[in-house]
């Protein structure tokens, strides 16, 4: 086996235990993230806007977008990382760029994104 | 200080159970043969002699020796091979190999000097390495002054490397942090306990 077979081979190992689903830039997400509170392991949830997604491999990432009380907030999450219970698509949406930066710019009913009919 | 031959595959990220991810070496370890037992008696000192798996007709392909204690010495039989199963997980490895070949350098890569002005009247000296000396006495250059030439290709050891995950079935050692060389350079890996 060649020097990049090897990697991808060691890679390939740890990505076959998740199973992530199909989900893309525009669409709604509720990701469930492990959270250690003392000795005890909780819950969160997360949802919003998948505004990117970064396709590596294993070292691959997504961006989530939310607006609480007119504030924004997003949070990359590594795609395989084991902090992640669960990725749950909610809403498809329909986006014509492979990353949504401009939605930072945008406020109230121009930052919606239509649904896929 | 018994060790084996491998060969630097790369670095990569392990995703742990805690949601940590490390970077780690990937290092591939063909079966080592023991070509030759050097003992104190015979020698003078206690070596065990070691191939990376190519035999040649007639010529070894590489060999490398690692000095063994007296008492571990007992421990290894000619043509015996050492393959990945000789590491455990959690043991504290030392790698050692030659870096990667910089070229010529100048003062500032080479040896951390400061860089000069950039403006302020500075004419055409801002990268050079400033003075080299004293004047009449001592009237010459001192011995290992740190000036510009060739960097890296050279031995390097690092220690207290721990090893994460072992692979039998491709021969692969995957340790926590960097090694010294580019990918697919020879490298040493030496555990620190026999």
């Amino acid at each position: 086996m060649s020097i990049n077979q090897l990697i991808q081979a060691i890679e390939l190992e740890q990505m076959k235990t998740k199973i992530i689903p199909k989900f893309m830039t525009g669409d709604t997400v509720i990701v469930q993230i492990k959270v250690l509170e003392g000795s005890i392991e909780r819950l969160q949830a997360f949802e919003g806007l998948v505004i990117g997604k970064r396709n590596r491999g294993l070292n691959s990432s997504f961006t989530v977008r939310k607006v609480t009380s007119g504030i924004g907030i997003e949070r990359t999450f590594k795609t395989y990382s084991t902090c992640i219970f669960s990725i749950k698509i909610n809403r498809k949406g329909k986006v014509r760029k492979s990353k949504l930066y401009y939605l930072r710019d945008l406020k109230g009913k121009s930052a919606r994104i239509n649904n896929i009919s | 200080m018994v060790g084996v031959i491998g060969k630097k595959i790369g670095m990569s990220v392990i995703l742990n159970a805690n949601g940590i991810s490390i970077p780690v070496t990937i290092i591939e370890v063909l079966p080592n043969k023991i070509l030759n037992i050097k003992t104190k008696k015979i020698d003078g000192y206690n070596a065990i002699q070691l191939t990376n798996g190519k035999l040649l007709k007639k010529k070894v392909a590489r060999l490398k020796e690692f000095r063994v204690s007296s008492q571990d010495i007992k421990h290894f039989t000619c043509q015996d091979k050492l393959t990945v199963s000789f590491f455990k997980l959690d043991d504290v490895v030392k790698v050692s190999g030659l870096t990667k070949g910089k070229g010529y350098q100048g003062t500032i890569k080479r040896w951390n000097f400061n860089s000069q002005n950039k403006s302020h009247g500075n004419s055409l000296s801002h990268r050079t390495s400033g003075s080299t000396g004293q004047c009449q006495t001592p009237g010459r250059v001192f011995k290992g002054k740190k000036m510009a030439g060739r960097m890296g290709n050279e031995k390097k050891t690092v220690s207290n490397l721990k090893v994460i995950k072992i692979n039998i079935e491709l021969n692969l050692i995957i340790i926590k942090g960097a090694v010294p060389g580019y990918n697919g350079r020879e490298v040493f890996i030496n555990k620190t306990k026999c």
